[in-house]
């Protein structure tokens, strides 16, 4: 019975807010595991109580943390779908940022009706608040608030404090959507390479570049691979024989012949398009072009817009490759997003 | 009174544990998919050629779970009619674990791991999607897991981007990542050459000057010919001589070898003019009427090319030496004008 009473005593104040006043609010309270003194009777027993709380309006206001302006959102002009960057936006007037003011990052779906969670140090999203100085937080290059939704509205606000006693209000709000979808887009602009005759003790490079247009909101990126059919250049007029792939990046200017691949130039309006190993190498280096799916390009890990490889195909006969006109491969170029 | 004050603390105690696990369980996160941390889906043939294909499918689990038993990948139905997939007969969307992708920095590219149990299952397919059921596996958080599935899946005519779909595994809680892919029009690019026949020959000089020849000793000069083709049949050479032979006009006197063509002669032991063929480099074969194989030895030439060389198969640089020698008797007529002229041909058998 004294059980059920003390019960339905003290349920209000757990799950409301906590007691509060005009000017302070009890938001956590707990107490410790109580003394070690197990006799019956003692003197000793003791009971260790931690009271989180905050401050509101009036004079206490003397003690209190500046409440952080709104933070800035960014989903990347609509290419983040399952991440926001976010700067706090905080200044004192006397200087910087002191690192024992730390602030916590609040995030909701809702506008914190239903639904309110906390940036966590590892930047993704949980229950308790976790509090940080203006550096960890990123400082003026700020963060990016990881595993959220596609296609979804967010609010964040961000409080402030500096020791105990002192913490603010959560600030204004600032709002912005994660992008709809995931996007991938990709093309081929070139279809043939005819590198002409290829003169033996010579290195040949085809007379016009290929090019690859990408874009893609991936977060990790896109990679471009290539694979060819033939493992060469085959030609079937001299009884299938092939003009082998070198193996490895190698220089076509070394060999008695060969045949391979070399990335030339990349370009993007935003992001970073990359030549790849073994593929990145200058004058007559060039990477293998066999039945393995070898990767070509890559978005350097992060999204990309407007993204321009090109690329050239070289080649080396000997004086013993039988003649023939009919020296062939066809290269296939994929591209994969790692959403 | 100390009892009823102890009870009552051990009362609020209990109520305040009463509080904590009702709060806890009233908190506690519904169970629900998490996001993987990345997912890829790779075609082998990314045009809208109607034909069918298989690909790749990677999965990088961002929680390890030790309850998988299906993982599942739907792809988009586009605009349900020109754009998107269509999806084929389970048997052909049989899983592989070769070939699979690398990831990583090229110094340090780590290939991905194979998806557990999933080498040569068939999915069920249903709708857009496909599902693979296995024995129960576990998957470790932050490995890159990848199975290839065969070729049960066709791009529509159309090309698009922005093709989306999922991948999934079921467990405790599972991943879930969203993927996007693109048709276009061509993926392929036809590289074509040629390599044209090619005959190289040359000779290392046009003449050969005998000097004073003797009656006891057989004097020699050579020529180098080096022959280059890509002949898949190789090549032949052929020579002849002028039909005087080794003659001086002053003396109206020829030095010739008693004897006829095809036989080698050993002027250590008669006397005339003759000329001895040795595969230098790249092994040709030599005629035998020219395959003197001794300082002494050699064959009679004559005013019409006969064959001296040939080799069966293409060489870059092969080369022939042409060795004339002579020698004497004591009544050959002496004489500073003795000449000959000698004529090589050669050509590739294409």
């Amino acid at each position: 019975m004294l059980i059920i009473l003390l019960l339905l005593l003290i349920m209000p104040f757990s799950v409301s807010a906590g007691p509060s006043s005009t000017n302070f609010e009890l938001q956590n309270y707990s107490f410790g595991s109580g003394g070690t003194d197990t006799s019956f009777s003692s003197a000793n027993y003791r009971l260790f109580g931690t009271i989180d709380y905050k401050s509101d309006s009036g004079l206490i206001y003397l003690l209190q943390s500046g409440v952080p302006a709104a933070p800035t959102l960014s989903n990347n002009d609509s290419r983040y779908y399952d991440k926001l960057h976010l700067t706090i936006n905080y200044s004192i007037s006397y200087g910087s940022i002191p690192s024992d003011i730390l602030f916590a990052v609040a995030v909701s779906t809702d506008n914190f009706v239903a639904d309110t969670k906390y940036v966590q140090a590892d930047q993704t999203l949980s229950t308790n608040p976790v509090w940080q100085s203006y550096t960890t937080w990123g400082g003026a290059t700020g963060l990016n608030i990881l595993n959220l939704t596609k296609d979804t509205i967010y609010y964040a606000k961000v409080a402030s404090k500096q020791g105990n006693f002192t913490q603010s209000p959560f600030g204004p709000t600032a709002t912005l959507p994660t992008a709809e979808d995931n996007t991938l887009s990709f093309d081929l602009l070139t279809t043939t390479m005819n590198l002409g005759n290829l003169i033996p003790g010579s290195v040949i490079t085809s007379p016009t570049e290929a090019e690859i247009n990408i874009t893609t909101n991936s977060n990790s990126g896109a990679l471009v691979y290539i694979y060819g059919t033939n493992a060469g250049l085959k030609s079937i007029n001299a009884g299938n024989y092939t003009i082998s792939t070198v193996s490895t990046n190698e220089d076509l200017s070394g060999l008695s012949q060969g045949y391979g691949l070399r990335g030339t130039t990349t370009a993007q309006t935003s992001g970073s398009l990359v030549i790849e190993e073994p593929y990145n190498g200058s004058g007559n280096i060039v990477g293998p072009i066999d039945t393995q799916k070898r990767i070509l390009f890559s978005t350097n890990d992060a999204a990309i817009d407007s993204g321009i490889g090109k690329f050239e195909i070289l080649a080396k006969s000997s004086l013993l490759t039988p003649p023939a006109s009919d020296y062939a491969d066809t290269i296939t170029i994929v591209a994969a997003g790692t959403f | 009174m100390k009892y009823k004050s102890s009870a009552k603390i051990l009362s609020f105690f209990l109520v305040l544990s009463v509080l904590f696990l009702g709060s806890y369980t009233y908190f506690a996160k519904p169970v629900s998919a998490a996001e993987a941390t990345f997912g890829l889906v790779r075609l082998d043939r990314m045009k809208a050629a109607a034909v069918a294909t298989g690909g790749t499918v990677c999965l990088k689990p961002s929680a390890s779970d030790t309850t998988v038993t299906t993982i599942a990948v739907a792809f988009s139905n586009g605009n349900g009619s020109t754009t998107g997939f269509t999806l084929g007969l389970a048997a052909t969307f049989a899983a592989t674990v070769t070939d699979l992708p690398y990831f990583g920095p090229y110094a340090s590219r780590v290939q991905a791991t194979a998806f557990p149990g999933i080498n040569g299952i068939s999915p069920v397919v249903g709708g857009q999607s496909i599902t693979y059921t296995v024995a129960s596996t576990s998957l470790t958080a932050g490995t890159v897991y990848c199975f290839n599935f065969g070729a049960g899946l066709t791009p529509r005519t159309t090309p698009a981007s922005d093709l989306t779909g999922t991948i999934s595994t079921n467990g405790t809680p599972g991943e879930t990542a969203t993927y996007a892919v693109t048709t276009i029009t061509e993926d392929q690019i036809a590289v074509t050459a040629t390599v044209p026949v090619i005959f190289n020959f040359a000779l290392s000089g046009t003449s050969i000057i005998l000097g004073n020849l003797s009656t006891s000793a057989v004097t020699s000069g050579n020529v180098v010919a080096t022959i280059g083709t890509n002949a898949k049949n190789g090549w032949v050479a052929w020579l002849k001589n002028s039909t005087a032979g080794l003659y001086s006009t002053l003396q109206t006197s020829a030095i010739a070898t008693t004897g006829s063509y095809g036989t080698i002669y050993d002027l250590s032991t008669t006397t005339g003019y003759l000329l001895d063929v040795d595969a230098t480099t790249g092994s040709p074969s030599i005629d035998a009427a020219y395959d003197g194989n001794t300082a002494d030895k050699g064959g009679i030439m004559q005013d019409t090319y006969k064959q001296i060389a040939y080799k069966g198969t293409p060489g870059a640089a092969d080369q022939l030496t042409l060795y004339l020698r002579a020698k004497v008797t004591t009544i050959q007529a002496p004489s500073s004008d003795y000449a000959d002229t000698i004529t090589i041909a050669a050509s590739g058998e294409f």
